[in-house]
């Protein structure tokens, strides 16, 4: 707002997802904030629920923030959504942390999932479902594709991991795993047009 | 085609639940195969929507001062002892903090936990006591505010800048101000609230030595819809001085 050319009045401006990482891009650390404000409560939900501990949580979504920072300055906008890409890095970097604890020598998750690439697209096609609706979707899911989607995405096990823990063969579980994702896509498509 | 698709451990690669063979093969044949990728990113929507489902929680607020932190120091690190390149501002949207450089350059002396506004007035104040406090002050508004608003303006050659944060519970909002300039004598700076064009409470703010206030008042902002800092003589007791800074609140 201008009042007589003295007053500049700067208020809030709701930019997208992708005009801050072009803007961290050129170290602009207002657009860091931005982003942090606007996740912090799912990122810090999602590495909670991993990794069972506030102060690890915190760590992760530190560490998840700082990739992002990082990671910005080669971002090239339209390769891929912001959202699911930042809370693919904090699943990733939480997995690592509770595999660090477990003491298990696996491959760091980065590679597959931390730089965009034309081939390696983050797509947000049901981020407008709220969460009643995803829910819903996960409910109506059979127990054990719930179950395998559970021990899989939030616990970070193995198929080998998964088959030791419950005496159930890794194919099983992998098949399960198929299995939900497939029906998951299609609950969702149906909460979408609802 | 040089390797057989690869659709059966698709969502496997992607939740990193593969044994090392698998993860090896598939990730081999992914390179070269457009539509195993193609199902991989369908797979990969459909799993992005899983945080989404998880009750939303708030971390304490000081982590984001050190992330704020840990990106300016890899900012250092990057760039060396310079100061950091600050943005062009760019219409249509908001301008860079002032805050950065500032705290750029009081980097080293900054406690990893501290939070920008505290950089800004430690930097700003020559009155350590009131500058701690003043900082303080600001710091613990900033860091569990619900929202903040920023304005600047350019007064007597001076470029002010003022921010408020409004409370995450309660109804007391902190307001910063910088860049005053001193005043003649008798004159004073003025806080006034309006609300449908109508100034409704005048409060007196008095800046430092440095020209930098931190006030907080008791006010239920709903109520309000604009904000004005004008200089006028202190005895005055409605709005008509000359204008500082101001704007709408929302």
């Amino acid at each position: 707002m201008n009042v007589g050319g003295l007053i500049n009045v700067d208020v809030q401006i709701l930019e997208t997802n992708e005009d801050l990482l072009v803007r961290m891009r050129s170290h602009e650390l207002d657009a860091l904030e931005a982003l942090y404000d606007r996740y912090k409560s799912f990122a810090f939900a999602l590495a909670y629920k991993i990794v069972g501990g506030r102060e690890t949580a915190e760590e992760v979504v530190q560490d998840a923030f700082m990739s992002v920072w990082k990671q910005a300055q080669t971002y090239e906008p339209g390769v891929g959504r912001v959202r699911p890409w930042l809370l693919s890095i904090v699943r990733n970097r939480a997995i690592d942390s509770l595999r660090r604890v477990r003491g298990k020598q696996t491959a760091s998750l980065d590679e597959a999932w931390m730089v965009p690439s034309d081939d390696d697209i983050f797509r947000d096609v049901y981020g407008g479902l709220q969460r009643d609706q995803i829910l819903k979707a996960l409910d109506a899911l059979p127990n054990e594709q719930r179950q395998a989607i559970e021990m899989a995405y939030f616990q970070g096990r193995s198929f080998t991991e998964m088959a030791e823990d419950t005496n159930t063969p890794a194919g099983t579980w992998k098949s399960r795993v198929r299995l939900a994702v497939g029906k998951l896509r299609q609950l969702l498509d149906e909460e979408a047009v609802s | 085609m040089t390797s057989p698709h690869v659709t059966e451990h698709l969502e496997g690669h992607l939740l990193g639940a593969l044994d090392s063979a698998d993860a090896a093969r598939v990730a081999s044949h992914l390179d070269a195969c457009m539509d195993c990728a193609a199902l991989l990113a369908d797979a990969r929507e459909v799993l992005a929507v899983l945080p989404a489902s998880l009750e939303p929680m708030e971390p304490r607020a000081s982590l984001k001062s050190q992330i704020m932190t840990a990106a300016m120091q890899a900012q250092r690190d990057e760039n060396g002892p310079a100061p950091l390149p600050l943005p062009q501002s760019t219409q249509g949207r908001q301008r860079p903090p002032p805050w950065l450089a500032i705290a750029a350059g009081v980097f080293a002396a900054a406690a990893a936990a501290a939070v920008v506004w505290a950089l800004v007035l430690q930097a700003r104040l020559d009155d350590r006591d009131k500058q701690l406090a003043d900082a303080r002050l600001a710091a613990g508004a900033f860091a569990n505010s619900s929202e903040t608003l920023r304005m600047e303006s350019e007064f007597s050659g001076n470029a002010v800048e003022a921010a408020i944060a409004m409370p995450s519970e309660g109804t007391i909002i902190t307001v910063v101000v910088t860049g005053l300039p001193g005043l003649q004598s008798g004159d004073g700076y003025r806080l006034w609230l309006f609300a449908d064009g109508q100034p409704q409470t005048g409060v007196p703010l008095t800046p430092d030595g440095q020209g930098n206030v931190v006030a907080q008042l008791d006010v239920d902002l709903a109520q309000f819809d604009a904000m004005e800092l004008d200089a006028q003589p202190l005895e005055a007791t409605a709005p008509g001085g000359e204008l500082v800074i101001g704007g709408p609140l929302r």
